[in-house]
């Protein structure tokens, strides 16, 4: 039996490593021009509902250093394969779980610890920045939601800023076969 | 000396496979030796079929596409906008003013 990687809290405060399900993300059409000078516009944006994972450091949101939260989308593996039908095949997920595939992070679910399958995948390869008040006020109607603990909070981030800080090379050496 | 073929595993752990047969001044002279070659390099071909097919499948393996997920739902809203300000850097407020 594993830990549990998540704990219960309640109340506005912010942190790394809190899910926010079914927040709402505005997309602005391709088209999109804004009006003229002191005018105003009426326009149809879309409305993505996602569930998600904070980035931002705690401390930076403690200190109201960042107005705006930088977050990822999480989802559960069945969904994941839904779209990316390559991760059906087997040991796809163990090599997600490794770290061997840049971009996907695996979370066990808060419920279900122990049910692989039950884990969730954060992708940080949609990253959507949301107001602070919006969310916070988004938590107030949650109310109790999970946190992600120490030490996977730690473990989380550290996957995040090696995928932001990995660089891709014009032409890199054969692989050794 | 024979050349060794190496060949990729899906576990990424190197697949060696050693030619059975030794130098031509070992070629087999007699009927019985021929045939037993031939037999070795038929086995020694089709050992190598399934390494590479393999080997093709670990480099699939590494080289994915990736499909960005939808979100859970997707809703169009009406909204009215105004001329957007350009934005301002956040102030940058120091918390030590020992430097000189």
């Amino acid at each position: 039996m594993i830990q549990p990687w998540w704990e219960r809290i309640g109340g506005p405060g912010l942190a790394q490593g809190d899910l926010l399900p079914d927040c709402i993300v505005p997309i602005m059409p391709p088209d999109y021009e804004p009006p003229l000078l002191d005018d105003e516009g009426d326009y149809t944006f879309g409305g993505a509902v996602f569930d998600l994972i904070i980035i931002t450091q705690s401390c930076d949101l403690e200190n109201d250093k960042a107005p705006l939260v930088a977050t990822c989308p999480i989802f559960t593996i069945a969904d994941y394969e839904r779209e990316n039908e390559a991760f059906k095949r087997k040991g796809r997920w163990e090599q997600v779980r490794k770290g061997q595939i840049e971009g996907l992070y695996l979370l066990a679910s808060p419920d279900e610890p122990d049910d692989n399958r039950k884990a969730q995948v954060a992708d940080f390869h949609q990253i959507y920045s949301l107001p602070v008040g919006y969310l916070i006020n988004h938590t107030a109607r949650l109310g109790s939601r999970w946190r992600l603990r120490s030490p996977y909070l730690e473990h989380y981030s550290q996957a995040f800023a090696r995928f932001f800080m990995r660089v891709g090379l014009p032409s890199d050496l054969p692989p050794f076969r | 000396m024979p050349a060794l073929l190496e060949k990729r595993s899906l576990v990424g752990w190197p697949v060696i496979q050693r030619p059975l047969q030794s130098d031509d001044s070992a070629a087999p002279q007699s009927v019985d030796g021929r045939e037993l070659a031939a037999r070795i390099d038929q086995a020694q071909a089709q050992l190598a079929e399934p390494a590479e097919a393999w080997g093709e499948l670990a480099d699939e393996i590494d080289d994915f596409d990736y499909r960005p997920m939808p979100p859970k739902r997707f809703f169009t809203m009406r909204v009215r906008m105004r001329r957007p300000e350009r934005g301002r850097p956040m102030p940058f407020v120091f918390d030590d003013d020992d430097i000189d």
